[in-house]
């Protein structure tokens, strides 16, 4: 596709430059007018026949200074017809007769060099011939010998189609100057806006200057828009702007291709055109007389051959687009060629360079499109594999206790954040897990314990808590707000795990003030509730699985808690393992638990009759809960350790387990 | 600024003089005096005399762009010259077939191409100069625009500069579209690039079609009706293309009532313009000028109305806009009287082509910085939540890719489980505040994890004041690591003598594991779920009962390499608290070997099989020589309390 288009951009480039067939070209030799005089310090002699004044240089020694006289040459014509003689570039002042009459006068013609006034210009002179021929006289001064011209070239012809070949010429390079200062001005907006972009501001200034070069080169409107210009000034600006265009394409490509591009011999040739370029400036006889021109000429084909060669290197290290670039560029520096071969062969040539800036200019194009294009899906690709991995890794962090800590917007912080509030804590855990697992695989084995959690989560996040840490052998959440949530949580859990499982579960919760915190190293880190209650929590557990309790609150938790003492059952005061106090515990008792009332009953007495350290009556109450309901574990423990304590004959009893 | 700036141009632009030159009266211009090697082109508009196919003459105005006339029409004007002179004649436009003479001599004939200049001989006294035309419409109809007469080079220079003006818009209407062409071709997605380029090709083309119809000069075989056409459509193209590409430019996907029915009618233009045989019978200028403003006070009402939502860019675009429906009017006045000169529409639309070119570029740089911004963010972020990700773990333990790896995958391995506990850790965290906890834990496991982490293990939790590491290699790894932390923490408490010195004791068990992620819906987690983890965390808790800093279980010792060196002391079977099965220990010391141990150690190999009795025996012998010796002291009481080597004490 992008190849088709540059091939098709070749042809339409390449299709312009054809020339027009209906127009004579005066080339060969002119007489010296013979009423007229040639006179000049050192020219004397019969000179006739010596000179070929369109097309070819005059026959002379280099160093003339100031040539004045005039010449003459008859051309066929249609009589009535409508001509039109068209001189490119005049270099002289000169004065123009067809058939006798004055038609057209360019600069001042004086007998010596001070008196003479030249002007650089294209002219169009109309004429009507009366016979089958026309003379055509021109009186000229010319005074720099060097360039051996008096003007590029002159045709005649039909004054419409002199006046195409006029128009077709000066738009293609009309057309080529918008085209290479519009793109000037858009890369140098483009790099304006950012600066990284180094090959943009090169590629602006380098269409800059070509497109000043295309519009100079039709030295007629500049003419007409400021009289006064020297066609010295224009010469001046048409040559050094050619330079600085060299010196910025070696610039561009230095950009755009540092490693093969930031030598030596970049360097010289940059500082050796821009040198050059202001070169350009000091008078222009001195230029012509020591061959500026010609060295100017050298610099292009070497820069040419440098620019070239390095980009078959940057082909040979895979560069990106460097096939395309030296294709454009090899063409580009033809038509360079090809403008300087034309240009000292006099005949009917327009310069083609500018057009071919063209394909310099769509490489970029291709070169930012491709990078654009590449940076955007490069970019997309990495947002979305970021934000799936953000996805993936979402589910490892703990939010909800990063919120509570206050890193809501996730700042890359050390471990160490954390905050002090009280929370209800409720701890989940399958009883006897190892039983349940024996004679499962390890995967079904996960999967029930998957189960579990999955019930344990929703029902947790359900209830405005959330999950401090899964481990292998039970769930530890946290419940910011009213304890109610937590017991409703173990409620719920307790149902739906009795529906779908056979897994007995426990579920202890405490209430109490928790550093919630993130603990961890450098490049690992891990949520943690640390606290006093924590460690409680895991003795009321301990408790909890030995009873056979399934779901046991504590005294804090119960006080904040809007349960009627109906769905409670109190076990009493008791001391947990590891522990040096007691601590009230209570018995959550679910809707579907049948609780035989005279247990309850018998089991409250007891539990009061301990407060009230009446023992023998609680132990009679223990005992009689004992009958009524059988398994209750921590009965059995009671009317145990009293039995022992009276046995004893203890004076104060705490339970302690 | 460079906005500022351009808008400022754009305001110097249309505001920029129009003049006009002398005209005809009668028929007769009288240019006797008139030097036209030094002075200006001529104008000849004015009153000509026109002849009507019936033969009524009368004096009419040209150009006169609403005559109705039809057929063929002479005009005439006669020139008072008071010398022989070359002149050259431009009559602009002629619509319909004609011949021109002058003083009975043809001088230029055609149908309706383009006229550009032509060479005219005056000669002294009255000229006679007569165009003949055969109108085939009214409107439009005879000469389109002024007439004038001048100096050759003259009126070359006045054709150059509408050939410059043309050309340069050409020229910038072609860069542009190749630029956002090659955009559109790179990036798809984008449809604002591929209307825009689109715009810029319009403009390129009118460059060619319009005023000198340079086309002609380059392509000699195109017919007029062609080049007219495309004159007319890349004019009516302008409305749909403007309405598509602010709606693309914007990303508006809802067609309100309004935007559809003008799409609908500016469609109708250049369908009729491409499927009609000759434009010449139509009359859809006007109603295209009413759709035209129509389409431009839609888009700037809707541009305000993006201006007002926020949207970006919408107040630059409106700047661009309003400065093309500016010069649109500007231009309509002027071709109202007839005239071609000083019309700044395709200026300001190079204006705003490289305005807008601007614009775009920038949202598409904006929009891949903005992407680039979310993404160094997402970066940030995924960074911080990595941590949280037990990616190694997941990966060593072979459960495949962090990103595809779902609840209730796991493995199962056998791996060394280390446990690092701090000595004492309850007893001083309860005397420090949150702040000094926290600071405390995360100072012990940011010292320890570096240690687990090089020698090829990876944490698995940090418990309090314990550590869980798994390492996969070997048993020996696990050894190595609690044997650098110990080193490491002394060389640390030396470098902190003045802090309360860490003291960190470990317990290594090996065994198979079974490794899973766990967790609900929204919360993930890796957990090892095997006996082996508790057994070694039972193993680490013990430590601190007899005094040794390490303490590895048997099956660790069983796998170690014979050839490994390390000091071991066999500490006999013990029964674990919550542990069911006896479990020999051994201790590994880097410290000078001490007789007492080497005695309890010796007792403890050669009596395992005895009776306890014997044991205790022993023991109470070695306690008398050696009265402090923790070890001893602590199997003692645990055979005096539960009647063998059971350990139930926390």
């Amino acid at each position: 596709m992008r190849n088709a288009f540059l091939s098709l951009l070749l042809l339409l480039t390449l299709f312009s430059c054809k020339s027009s067939n209906y127009i004579k070209e005066i080339i060969g030799k002119w007489d010296l007018y013979e009423s007229q005089y040639i006179e000049s310090d050192s020219l004397t002699g019969d000179l006739t026949g010596k000179f070929n004044f369109a097309g070819h240089s005059m026959d002379l020694s280099n160093n003339r200074v100031y040539l004045y006289g005039s010449i003459q040459k008859k051309i066929a014509v249609t009589p009535g017809e409508n001509y039109t003689l068209y001189i490119s570039g005049i270099l002289s002042s000169s004065k123009v007769w067809i058939d006798g009459e004055l038609l057209g006068v360019y600069g001042d013609i004086g007998r010596s060099l001070e008196e003479s006034k030249p002007l650089i210009t294209r002219s169009l002179i109309n004429f009507v011939p009366n016979g089958w021929s026309s003379t055509v006289t021109i009186e000229f001064a010319n005074f720099h010998l060097k360039t051996k011209k008096m003007f590029n070239w002159i045709v005649y012809g039909e004054s419409q189609e002199i006046l195409d070949l006029y128009i077709k010429n000066q738009s293609k390079d009309y057309f080529a100057t918008g085209v290479l200062i519009v793109n000037g001005i858009l890369f140098m907006l483009l790099f304006l806006s950012n600066r990284g972009n180094k090959p943009y501001i090169y590629l602006s200034l380098f269409t800059l200057s070509y497109g000043i070069r295309s519009f100079l080169l039709k030295n007629t409107v500049i003419q007409f828009i400021y009289p006064n210009f020297s066609w010295e000034l224009i010469f001046q600006l048409l040559k050094s702007n050619e330079l600085w265009a060299l010196a910025f394409i070696i610039l561009f490509f230095r950009a755009l291709y540092p490693k093969e591009f930031t030598n030596k011999i970049s360097n010289i040739i940059v500082y050796t055109t821009v040198f050059f370029s202001f070169l350009v400036y000091i008078p222009v006889e001195y230029y012509y007389q020591y061959n500026f021109l010609l060295t100017s000429q050298i610099m292009v084909i070497v820069s040419g051959v440098y620019i070239l060669g390095n980009l078959f290197i940057a082909i040979l290290h895979k560069r990106s687009l460097a096939k395309r670039s030296l294709f454009s560029l090899t063409i580009f520096f033809s038509s360079i060629i090809v403008d300087i071969a034309a240009n000292k062969q006099f005949v009917i040539f327009e310069y083609y360079s500018a057009q071919f800036v063209i394909l310099v200019v769509l490489i970029m194009f291709i070169f930012i499109g491709k990078e654009r294009s590449l940076t955007y899906l490069r970019s997309q690709l990495q947002l979305k594999h970021n934000r799936d991995l953000k996805e993936v890794f979402s589910r490892f962090v703990p939010f909800d206790i990063l919120k509570n800590i206050g890193n809501i917007d996730l700042k890359d912080r050390p471990p160490g954040d954390f905050v002090v509030k009280p929370y209800t804590i409720a701890y989940i855990d399958i009883r006897d897990f190892t039983k349940l697992s024996e004679g499962l695989t390890p995967q079904e084995n996960f999967s029930m314990i998957n189960n579990f959690y999955q019930i344990v989560g929703l029902a947790v996040s359900s209830h405005g808590g959330f999950i401090e840490s899964y481990g292998g052998d039970g769930v530890k959440a946290l419940f910011p707000k009213s304890p109610d949530d937590a017991i409703n949580t173990a409620l719920r859990i307790s149902d739906e795990v009795a529906l779908t499982s056979k897994i007995k579960i426990g579920i202890s919760i405490h209430f109490g003030p928790i550093i919630l915190g993130t603990v961890g190293s450098t490049n690992r880190i891990q949520a943690t509730a640390i606290s006093d209650v924590t460690r409680i929590l895991e003795s009321m557990d301990h408790f909890n699985s030995k009873m056979g309790i399934e779901i046991l609150i504590s005294r804090s938790v119960l006080s904040l808690s809007t349960l009627g003492m109906n769905k409670l059952l109190n076990l009493g005061r008791v001391i947990l393992k590891n522990e040096e106090e007691d601590i009230e515990v209570f018995q959550v008792i679910p809707d579907n638990y049948h609780i035989d009332e005279l247990f309850k009953e018998a089991f409250d007495n007891g539990v009061l009759m301990v407060q009230n350290k009446k023992y023998s009556k609680a132990y009679g109450y223990f005992l009689l809960a004992n009958r009524y309901q059988p398994s209750h574990q921590l009965t059995q423990y009671y009317v145990k350790k009293f039995e022992m304590f009276l046995k004893l004959k203890g004076f104060h009893f705490t339970l302690k387990i | 600024m460079i906005k500022k700036s351009t808008i400022i141009l754009l305001i110097s632009l249309i505001i920029s003089p129009i003049f006009s030159l002398d005209g005809v009266r009668n028929g007769i211009v009288d240019l006797r005096g008139y030097d036209f090697a030094s002075e200006q082109i001529y104008d000849l508009s004015g009153e000509w005399l026109i002849t009507l196919e019936n033969g009524d003459e009368t004096y009419t105005y040209i150009p006169r762009v609403t005559a109705t006339i039809k057929g063929q029409v002479k005009y005439l004007l006669l020139i008072q010259s008071d010398k022989t002179e070359n002149l050259v004649f431009a009559p602009s436009q002629i619509n319909g077939e004609y011949i021109i003479t002058l003083n009975n001599v043809e001088v230029s004939k055609g149908h309706r191409r383009r006229l550009r200049y032509i060479p005219i001989s005056l000669k002294k006294g009255v000229n006679r100069l007569e165009i003949s035309v055969v109108h085939k419409e009214s409107e439009l109809g005879g000469i389109r625009f002024k007439p004038y007469l001048g100096d050759y080079k003259k009126m070359l220079i006045k054709n150059e500069f509408s050939v410059l003006t043309d050309m340069v818009t050409s020229g910038a209407g072609f860069v542009m579209f190749l630029y956002f062409l090659i955009l559109f071709i790179f990036y798809r997605e984008d449809k604002s690039t591929l209307l825009f380029s689109i715009l810029c090709f319009l403009l390129f083309v009118r460059g060619f079609v319009t005023n000198s119809k340079i086309i002609y000069d380059y392509y000699t075989f195109l017919p007029f009706s062609i080049v007219n056409k495309l004159e007319h459509l890349t004019i009516y193209l302008l409305p749909v293309v403007f309405l598509l590409f602010i709606r693309s430019f914007f990303n508006r996907s809802k067609n309100g009532i309004w935007y559809r029915t003008l799409i609908l009618i500016s469609v109708v233009f250049p369908i009729i313009t491409i499927f009609s045989l000759s434009n010449e019978s139509l009359n859809i200028n006007t109603i295209f000028i009413i759709v035209g403003i129509l389409v431009g006070v839609y888009l700037l009402s809707s541009l305000i109305l993006y201006m007002k939502m926020g949207l970006e860019d919408a107040k630059y675009m409106f700047v661009g806009f309003l400065a093309l429906v500016i010069s649109f009017l500007h231009d309509f006045f002027i071709l109202q009287n007839n005239s071609n000169e000083n019309l700044i529409l395709t200026k300001i639309l190079v204006l705003f082509i490289i305005y807008i070119s601007f614009i775009i570029s920038q949202k598409q740089v904006k929009t891949i910085n903005r992407i680039k911004t979310i993404n160094r963010e997402n970066h940030r972020v995924n960074r911080y939540l990595n941590k949280f990700v037990p990616d190694k773990f997941i990966k060593t333990v072979g459960m495949g890719n962090i990103s595809t790896i779902k609840k209730g995958d796991g493995v199962e391995r056998t791996m060394t489980v280390l446990f690092s506990t701090i000595k004492g850790f309850h007893k001083q965290s309860s005397l420090l505040k949150g702040e000094e906890v926290i600071e405390l834990l995360n100072k012990y496991y940011s010292f320890i994890s570096p240690i687990i982490v090089k020698h090829g293990g990876f944490i698995d939790k940090f418990m309090e004041d314990t550590v869980m590491a798994l390492f996969p290699d070997s048993p020996e790894s696990g050894i190595n690591a609690a044997i650098d932390i110990e080193k490491e923490l002394n060389q640390y408490n030396f470098e902190h003598i003045h802090d309360i010195p860490l003291k960190v004791q470990s317990g290594i068990h090996i065994g198979k594991l079974f490794i899973g992620i766990v967790g609900d819906d929204k919360r993930f987690d890796a957990t090892v779920i095997s006996k082996v983890v508790n057994t070694a965390s039972r193993i680490a808790g013990f430590t601190n009962k007899i005094d040794k800093d390490i303490l590895i279980s048997d099956s660790v010792f069983s796998s170690l390499d014979p050839k490994s060196e390390y000091k071991t002391l066999y500490m006999g079977k013990v029964k674990l608290k919550g542990k069911k099965e006896f479990i020999g220990i051994h201790n590994i010391y880097t410290s000078k070997e001490d007789e007492a141990d080497n005695l309890f150690s010796m007792t403890m190999r050669k009596l395992e099989n005895s009776s306890l009795d014997k044991i205790e025996h022993v023991l109470m012998n070695i306690k008398k020589i050696y009265k402090e010796h923790t070890p001893t002291l602590y199997y003692l009481k645990l055979i005096k309390d539960n009647k063998r080597l059971e350990d139930t004490e926390k």
